[in-house]
């Protein structure tokens, strides 16, 4: 059970990231959250198989306060992709997606599915914004686009 | 328990020496073929051997 | 091996209605005697006995001719039988020809012991070792016709070379060479992928690899070159970036809107960074992510409340409800039933734990903040990025207030920078094609092992196995190669030697059995060549035979019965007790075939020794087809065949 993001994104995202830069990205993991939240934002999932390449098992620490909300994001998302709304039918979702054993509280689904969150994340940023140079610029352009996507 | 005729073993030594192998080659050979007249030959052994044999080039 | 005879059966063949030819001792059913001397008037059936026992041991399949010469004259009858009883290595074998007079056929059958197989099977099935040494040149070197010992110095009916490969057990060392080769294929069969068997296909991938080795060295020194270049390029920019600031820093006119625009580039640069990294921290909040989430989110939370989710009964409450005796309504549990209904409704409840994570999820949405737009941040991020971009074109446009040389330089200082950044982009577009381990950047390039330090290595360790497994079945393959080679010098090589034992062993032989010099076995090639001073007489023949004959066998770790017809024949009386003091000597088993006028000179030398039977057999004329059989010694050394006549 791991968090993979694929080749193609770090790719895509390698001007704009740098680890102890104060001017780019830090962690991967900002990489994979970027792409993460438009995907659920967008409640579009992407192809499992394209993950190639795994980032870490775990939340890092920059992002441990957030975890719960995270998973309150993707149930919430799920929740719309599947268009469900009897109390059984949302706990049977979170008896597939939370594993309280797991060091993330994620179960293996809960794990694919966040990925393919990220690829179909990914796929809307591809198409929206050319590779920069700059995090702000990129940063800018994110912000537009999901002001757009959202209001379409 | 087949012994080795002495002129079988001659022969044996001779070859050895021809093809400029070791001493170990020679007990090797030589306790493989009183194994087959015994009918007690492993493939293994002869695996072996086949290993430890020198090549010199041609 | 060894191998011994212990009786002979004849029915329905020729004059023997029905004879049985015992050939071991009374107290020992299975050890031969020694010697078997067996009294046969000519006509009475020897040649057959001896021409039978050949064909039997051979396995020799009869043509319809030779079947119907069995078939008696005297009287009719359609079936005939001729059966031997052996003894190999201790295990008996009962090997039987039956004829079919009536279609002119003949089929074998074979009896064996339960440990070998047993059963009967209707083949002649002696172990196969065995069959494939028995051929019918052979089978002459031990089933002897004295009267045509020429035979053994005819180079088509002999195989001298062929029978020591046997008796010394050469042909042991070539079952050696198919082992080899047996071990070889498999080999080859386990390195499938290889494919390389061959000298020259490892030369090919040796020369391959080196290639690619050669290849990753010279892509290393062009990295370390790259890097190199681009690392002084850099340098250069900055530095001329310096000088284009000091032309413009130190005219006095520009000097100080030059150093209120670097100021203010400067400010704003930490503007931007600082606006970049707030909006990057509330992003990092999902509920602030944007309106859509934060709307979902308070969604959730909401319904999480409306449903009560997380149901505060979880899955344990039923698993321990269905333990109890009464149910909380205070009906009673009373059987598995019930107990399994309730644990079926515990797997639709979370468990506790589970409850813990789902709480710890509403907590975390329960009381969120309302989504706080973002635009104000972004705009004004926006515009630092837009103020910048302009301070930098109007330092830019300081330079133009320069004097007209300064402007020049300053010109061709700018000229210079965009050429070098231009050539540092492309420099370091080529340092990460060759140093990229990214599989999408190696494929959107279409980068190759001759372009990609990583591919080079990659390509290179698959080159490397190949070139172990293909080295490693090659070295072999000249092992096996060599062994072989060494197989057929050391037959070869022990075949000369046994041979030039065998000549000089029956050599002596020969004279000792002559008294005289006058006849030499020169050499053995397929057959043995005989040197006679005054012509080869058959007396001499036969005395070369039987030194040759018995040298052969006797240094052999195989032991054949010896059966011979007319030992002695054509020899004078001297050589007659030579022979007979000899033979018995060189064979465990001897059987002899002999008439009357063969008994002086020899039997008085077998007399000697003491495990000897004397059987005299002839046709009984008072009865058609009847064979009289004695066993007495007295009865056989009177004997007297040529009249044909008993004399008591």
């Amino acid at each position: 059970m791991t968090f993979r993001l694929s080749n193609q994104a770090k790719s895509y995202f390698k001007n704009i990231f740098g680890k102890g830069s104060d001017d780019k990205l830090d962690i991967l993991w900002d990489e994979y959250y970027i792409c993460l939240m438009i995907g659920f934002s967008e409640v579009k999932i992407g192809d499992e198989a394209s993950a190639d390449s795994e980032i870490t098992k775990t939340f890092p620490q920059a992002y441990k306060d957030q975890r719960y909300e995270i998973m309150a994001s993707l149930i919430a998302s799920e929740i719309d992709r599947r268009g469900i709304s009897k109390v059984k039918d949302i706990e049977n979702l979170m008896l597939s997606i939370l594993d309280h054993n797991s060091s993330t509280e994620l179960s293996s689904e809960g794990h694919r599915l966040m990925n393919r969150y990220v690829a179909g994340g990914f796929e809307i940023i591809k198409e929206n914004i050319r590779e920069v140079n700059e995090l702000h610029m990129f940063l800018i352009k994110y912000y537009d686009i999901l002001i757009n996507v959202t209001n379409e | 328990m087949i012994k080795l005729n002495p002129r079988i073993e001659e022969a044996i030594r001779n070859e050895i020496s021809v093809q400029k192998q070791s001493e170990d080659v020679f007990d090797m050979l030589k306790n493989l073929i009183i194994n087959i007249f015994n009918n007690n030959d492993d493939i293994l052994e002869i695996e072996q051997l086949i290993k430890s044999l020198k090549l010199y080039a041609t | 091996m060894n191998i011994n005879l212990l009786k002979l059966d004849f029915k329905n063949i020729r004059d023997f209605r029905e004879l049985t030819i015992p050939l071991f001792k009374e107290k020992d059913v299975n050890t031969p005697f020694h010697i078997s001397l067996i009294q046969m008037p000519n006509g009475t059936g020897k040649t057959t006995a001896i021409n039978l026992l050949r064909s039997i041991v051979c396995g020799e399949i009869l043509e319809k001719e030779i079947v119907l010469s069995y078939q008696p004259t005297r009287y009719k009858c359609d079936e005939g039988y001729f059966g031997v009883l052996l003894i190999i290595d201790r295990d008996l074998y009962s090997l039987g020809m039956h004829f079919d007079y009536r279609n002119g056929v003949m089929k074998y059958e074979t009896s064996r012991p339960k440990e070998v197989g047993g059963g009967k099977s209707f083949s002649y099935d002696l172990p196969p070792y065995i069959r494939n040494v028995m051929t019918k040149n052979f089978t002459r070197l031990f089933v002897f016709d004295g009267e045509f010992s020429e035979n053994i110095l005819d180079n088509k009916k002999t195989e001298a070379e062929t029978s020591i490969k046997f008796l010394y057990f050469l042909d042991r060392l070539e079952l050696l060479k198919i082992k080899a080769d047996t071990l070889l294929e498999n080999k080859r069969k386990s390195t499938k992928d290889t494919k390389v068997h061959t000298q020259q296909g490892l030369t090919k991938l040796e020369t391959e690899e080196k290639k690619l080795k050669q290849t990753l060295v010279d892509l290393n020194k062009q990295l370390k070159k790259f890097k190199e270049e681009s690392v002084s390029t850099s340098q250069e920019i900055e530095d001329l970036e310096k000088k284009n600031d000091e032309l413009l820093s130190e005219n006095e006119t520009i000097q100080a809107e030059f150093i209120e625009f670097t100021t203010k580039i400067s400010s704003l640069e930490n503007d931007i960074r600082n606006g970049t990294n707030i909006i990057l921290n509330i992003l990092r909040t999902p509920s602030q992510f944007s309106l859509k989430m934060n709307d979902k989110l308070k969604n959730l939370s909401e319904n999480m409340s409306k449903l009560k989710l997380p149901r505060s009964v979880s899955s344990e409450f039923f698993k321990e409800l269905s333990d109890e005796d009464e149910c909380i309504c205070g009906r009673p549990i009373l059987n598995d039933s019930i107990k399994k209904k309730i644990l079926e409704k515990a797997e639709q409840y979370l468990a506790a734990d589970h409850i813990t994570t789902t709480n710890c999820i509403k907590g975390s949405i329960r009381n969120m903040d309302d989504y706080k737009e973002l635009s104000n941040l972004r705009d004004n991020l926006y515009s630092y990025i837009n103020e910048k971009q302009q301070l930098i074109q109007a330092k830019d446009l300081l330079k133009l207030r320069l004097d007209e040389k300064d402007q020049e330089k300053a010109e061709k200082i700018k000229q210079e920078i965009i050429r070098l950044s231009s050539n540092l982009v492309d420099l370091n577009l080529y340092i990460q094609s060759l140093e990229t381990k990214n599989s999408a950047f190696q494929e959107e390039f279409s980068l190759n092992e001759y372009e990609n330090i990583n591919l080079c290595q990659k390509k290179l360790i698959e080159k490397r196995k190949r070139l172990d497994e293909a080295s490693d079945t090659v070295n072999f393959s000249n092992g096996v190669s060599l062994f072989k080679k060494m197989m057929d010098n050391i037959i070869s090589s022990s075949i000369d030697k046994i041979k030039e034992d065998l000549i000089s062993k029956s050599n002596t032989r020969i004279s000792q059995l002559m008294g005289n010099k006058d006849v030499v076995l020169e050499k053995i090639e397929g057959c043995i060549y005989v040197d006679g001073k005054k012509g080869v007489s058959q007396g001499q023949s036969l005395a070369v035979a039987y030194a040759f004959l018995s040298t052969l066998f006797e240094d052999s770790p195989h032991k054949v019965p010896f059966i011979v017809d007319s030992p002695v024949g054509s020899l004078d009386l001297k050589v007659r007790r030579e022979v007979s003091d000899l033979i018995p000597k060189l064979f465990a088993q001897l059987i002899v075939f002999i008439i009357s006028s063969e008994r002086n000179g020899f039997v008085e030398g077998i007399g000697k020794y003491e495990d000897v039977q004397f059987l005299t057999i002839y046709k009984d004329e008072r009865e058609t087809g009847s064979i009289a059989f004695h066993t007495d010694k007295k009865f056989f050394m009177q004997f007297h065949s040529e009249n044909e006549e008993v004399q008591v």
